[in-house]
């Protein structure tokens, strides 16, 4: 089995008095779905903010392919080709498809003319090669698509910068039936084309379909890393209700025994 | 995953033809272009005269419209400036106060830059939403006019550059309609085919958005304020070049109608929707009737009331609102209270 290509290390997070993630491991693989699951509150939205260099780690080791990494801002995890597709896909809705994937990023010819018919290729091939093909033309405004087309447009715009890591937080959370197929179809092609996908999902009828690996958080800490194909949704649940937790919260280095 | 065959998404629409087909399918200019057709042909109908006195026509509209299109700089972000009256009095001013001409010009440039830098510092770094901000400066600004002039017209000191500047310059055209043709290519280049300005776009669409991709919207606010202090300059440059002296009340008029020729031209003053090309037609719509009501003699109040219900109806027509407004009739008449916003 490959390596992983990202891997947290016992990274923790406070803000105040609130201990929001307490030597947390985290890993994930190319080619592989990783889901994270959790009540709310279970820190997986620090998480991926930390992994993300939103809310940089108090502690804790990353490691991007096996090199030990410091990721300080927004910037140093694009760099490593870790891209994030937040809830609310950060998409403007008066620009078309092409003006959204490019967005803060767009090409330009002798310096500052937008070089738009390059644009728009590079646009339509990331999203050809995704299947995306709902979409009647890449230059329609975003305004005007379905959720799941807009979460595809998300999507396709965090693969299209040469990402190895693409992080997907509740990218079904606000669709329908048909929605959230397109969508789960387009998160096992994103592994198909070994990427790590890290997916956040509520939803565990949507996780058993995609995920190789789930990770469960319970108030800030790992409790369990299963193999999607060895456990039933039942034991999910469990874990994240009741998992058994490694350490008691506020006493350093002691195991519970339960 | 099989790839459904057959679907394509678009073909690549590259070269004029492409260009423009893309260009079509999003206008914004829709109601711009309807007024100026109805404006025009019952102008050409009623008063033959505005089109064969053409000179007088388009300097109107390059006054009205010049200003305009600073201001859509602004607003295609969301913003306004209000403050671009009194830019244009206030470097007026400045520049008929200094004796050189090209020094003069110089300084009435770099004052309108200022004003933008400063109200784009209010805006952006203190945090006052625009309207007040611009509005203060509006209220300072008229007032450091009539200071520095000391509550009279400065006449310009070089008074041949002035009388020269009035007349034809190629073919029928004035300087000032040159100028303002120059500023229109250079503002309508820049938001549509160069990346900072077609940033303005994302800004006044989703801010937040813009920002978490990396544009630094702070900085494109300033370039904003000052595209649209620097044109408001000009504008005032323009004026005190033609009339010989700078005028501390001048461009009073120019506030609103420059706002009335923006909206007209279909832009969106919660920012993100609009186009410079439409600026141009409000502010041709306007320039026309303005003039051809002044030529069959009807009073500067009654024509008041005229652009007013045209404004009103400009707004209405557009196809999006013209939905809402029709509900929101309906529901008024039924006597339901939920009332949608417009747009």
């Amino acid at each position: 089995m490959a390596d992983p290509i990202l891997e947290c290390r016992g990274v923790s997070k406070h803000f105040g008095a609130v201990q929001a993630l307490y030597k947390v491991d985290f890993e994930v693989r190319p080619g592989e779905v990783m889901a994270l699951v959790g009540d709310n509150g279970a820190g997986k939205s620090t998480l991926i903010k930390g992994i993300a260099g939103i809310y940089p780690f108090d502690e804790g080791q990353i490691l991007f392919e096996g090199k030990p990494v410091k990721i300080h801002g927004p910037k140093d995890s694009s760099d490593l080709g870790i891209e994030v597709v937040y809830q609310d896909l950060a998409l403007a809705d008066n620009l078309d498809v092409v003006a959204n994937m490019f967005l803060g990023r767009e090409k330009v010819q002798n310096g500052f003319v937008i070089d738009e018919a390059n644009m728009e290729r590079t646009a339509r091939e990331t999203l050809t090669g995704l299947s995306v093909t709902t979409l009647q033309s890449v230059r329609q405004v975003v305004a005007g698509l379905s959720g799941g087309q807009r979460q595809s447009v998300a999507v396709a715009k965090a693969v299209m910068w040469n990402s190895k890591v693409v992080i997907l937080d509740e990218p079904t959370a606000a669709l329908g039936v048909a929605q959230t197929r397109q969508v789960l179809d387009l998160v096992k092609r994103l592994a198909d084309q070994d990427l790590a996908v890290v997916i956040i999902s509520h939803n565990l009828h949507d996780i058993f379909e995609v995920a190789d690996r789930i990770t469960s958080l319970r108030l800030g800490q790992t409790v369990d890393l299963f193999q999607t194909s060895e456990v039933t949704q039942q034991d999910v649940v469990h874990s994240i209700t009741a998992g058994r937790m490694k350490y008691v919260p506020g006493m350093e280095q002691e195991e519970e025994t339960a | 995953m099989s790839q459904r065959p057959g679907i394509t998404l678009g073909e690549t629409r590259s070269g004029f033809v492409g260009r423009l087909r893309t260009t079509l399918a999003r206008r914004t200019e829709g109601r711009a272009l309807a007024l100026f057709f109805v404006v025009a042909t019952v102008t050409w109908i009623m008063e033959p005269i505005v089109f064969t006195s053409y000179q007088v026509t388009l300097g109107r509209i390059a006054l009205i419209g010049l200003v305009a299109l600073g201001l859509t700089a602004v607003i295609l972000m969301g913003e306004l400036d209000l403050a671009v009256a009194s830019t244009l009095a206030v470097a007026g001013v400045v520049m008929a106060s200094i004796d050189n001409l090209a020094l003069g010009i110089i300084a009435a440039l770099l004052t309108g830059l200022l004003i933008g830098v400063v109200n784009a510092f209010f805006v952006v770094v203190v945090g006052i939403n625009s309207f007040i901000a611009t509005l203060g400066m509006l209220f300072f600004l008229r007032g450091a006019a009539f200071v520095i002039s000391g509550e009279e017209p400065v006449r310009l000191a070089n008074i041949d550059a002035g009388i020269a500047f009035g007349k034809p310059f190629i073919g029928d055209l004035t300087p000032r309609v040159l100028l303002f043709i120059v500023a229109f290519i250079a503002i309508q280049l820049f938001v549509t085919r160069v990346r900072v300005g077609r940033e303005f776009y994302a800004v006044g669409g989703n801010r937040e958005a813009a920002y978490d991709a990396g544009i630094p919207v702070r900085r494109r606010i300033f370039t904003g304020f000052m595209i649209s202090g620097f044109v408001a300059a000009l504008a005032g440059v323009i004026n005190t070049l033609e009339r010989t002296a700078a005028d501390p009340t001048a461009g009073s008029t120019v506030l609103l109608a420059s706002f009335a020729a923006a909206i007209i031209g279909g832009i969106l003053l919660t920012g993100g929707r609009g186009s410079v090309f439409g600026t141009l037609l409000g502010a041709t719509s306007l320039g026309i009737l303005q003039v051809a009501l002044t030529l069959s003699g009807v009073q500067v109040d009654v024509q008041n009331i005229i652009i007013g219900l045209v404004l009103l109806l400009a707004v209405i027509s557009d196809p999006t609102t013209l939905r809402v407004v029709l509900g929101n009739a309906r529901a008024f008449i039924q006597g339901r209270s939920e009332i949608q916003p417009e747009g």
